[in-house]
């Protein structure tokens, strides 16, 4: 099974419910965006630190979620720095990597499940349209239990290439993988179909 | 609602599960480096071109959805082991969002030819995939749009390989899996 970015903990994060986290993110992004002062706008940034030490969250987990935006941010730093001078760049960078902090915070402090009935509820009002929130929430569930069957397949459709001496390229392997997922797919609606899954 | 055409109800959206998997274990595969190319290529895009091409284009559009739905909720499967609602706050968002574009464009444009399928990827898998996303990186990063496109353009190179080779793989399931043009 695949773990989500959930880290257990008992801060005043953690007990916070996923609908004020999330509509805390959401004021935080449009002060950020807002505030023109660079001074402020430190002091917002600081905030999400100091936030983060309050998770017990710890640094190593901080530095994994920039670890691939900080090529992007320092690329977008030194861009900025040619066209639009320090302050600007420092502005933007500061901005992004704090948005990204803070919703990074709310996803670990946040369980999964809490996660997926806040989403199912927040999405009731599409039911008009077709979608039942309970089986969109289903959907997303079952999707992640057959991530570790998907790869299994492409692992076995990598192995059988190699067994007739055609290499290791997994691409052309793209295609009995993807030939045998929809097969296995049949045999997967009739049995979520035979327990009453889609059923109105 | 008659029992058959309930069966193909589900049935279609569990395709489009098993092939929101698909782009999540694609992800799980390492980025590949390219020599001549500056940044190292992801398969996953490779995942959302196939899944207009053969689920075609509202179905391979959800497809993208359900993918991006379980990133949403907390699990890192975006290459590189990204997950959480912090990779929608990052400015290359507009990729992943474009990714639901592009996947429909390719479905609305797919055909059974190899050319087709492969005009059908580069519009859809790169064209409106950067219409989404260059926009969106420069109002995030506060560029101007032009800037942003310079930006994106290193990606490039990766995206034109990807393409062709969705189009071939696209091509050899629709020989040997033909799904009709639901």
């Amino acid at each position: 099974m695949i773990a989500g970015v959930y880290q257990p903990g008992n801060s005043c994060f953690h007990r916070a419910t996923p609908g004020l986290k999330l509509a805390a993110l959401a004021i935080y992004a449009v002060a950020l965006s807002v505030v023109e002062q660079i001074v402020l706008l430190m002091g917002l940034s600081a905030l999400v630190l100091v936030a983060w030490q309050i998770a017990g969250l710890t640094w190593a987990q901080l530095s994994a979620n920039l670890k691939l935006l900080i090529w992007i941010l320092l690329a977008l730093f030194g861009f900025q720095l040619f066209v639009a001078g320090f302050w600007r760049a420092f502005d933007t960078i500061l901005t992004l990597a704090a948005l990204v902090v803070a919703a990074a915070l709310v996803s670990h402090t946040t369980r999964t499940d809490d996660m997926l009935d806040t989403l199912t509820a927040a999405f009731s009002p599409f039911a008009r349209f077709g979608v039942k929130p309970e089986d969109a929430a289903f959907v997303l569930v079952f999707t992640v239990r057959l991530v570790p069957f998907v790869s299994i397949v492409g692992r076995e459709a990598i192995d059988a290439r190699r067994a007739r001496g055609a290499g290791r390229n997994p691409v052309p392997a793209l295609v009995p993988m993807v030939i045998r997922l929809m097969r296995e797919t049949d045999a997967l609606s009739e049995a979520l179909v035979a327990r009453g899954f889609g059923r109105t | 609602m008659s029992v058959a055409s309930q069966n193909l109800d589900v049935k279609a959206l569990v395709r489009c599960a098993m092939f929101a998997a698909l782009i999540a274990a694609l992800g799980l595969l390492p980025p590949i480096p390219v020599p001549i190319i500056p940044v190292p290529i992801t398969a996953q895009t490779l995942g959302v071109m196939l899944a207009g091409a053969v689920l075609g284009p509202r179905r391979g559009a959800l497809a993208v959805i359900i993918f991006l739905g379980v990133v949403l909720l907390g699990f890192p499967l975006l290459s590189g082991g990204r997950g959480g609602l912090g990779v929608f706050f990052g400015p290359s968002a507009g990729f992943l969002v474009g990714w639901v574009a592009g996947a429909f464009c390719v479905g609305l444009l797919a055909a059974k030819s190899l050319p087709r399928l492969t005009a059908a990827c580069l519009v859809g898998g790169i064209g409106a995939v950067y219409l989404v996303g260059v926009p969106w990186m420069a109002l995030v990063a506060d560029i101007s749009v032009a800037q942003a496109l310079i930006a994106s353009a290193a990606f490039l190179p990766g995206d034109l390989v990807k393409a062709v080779l969705a189009a071939i793989a696209a091509r050899a399931i629709q020989r040997g899996y033909p799904l009709g043009t639901s």
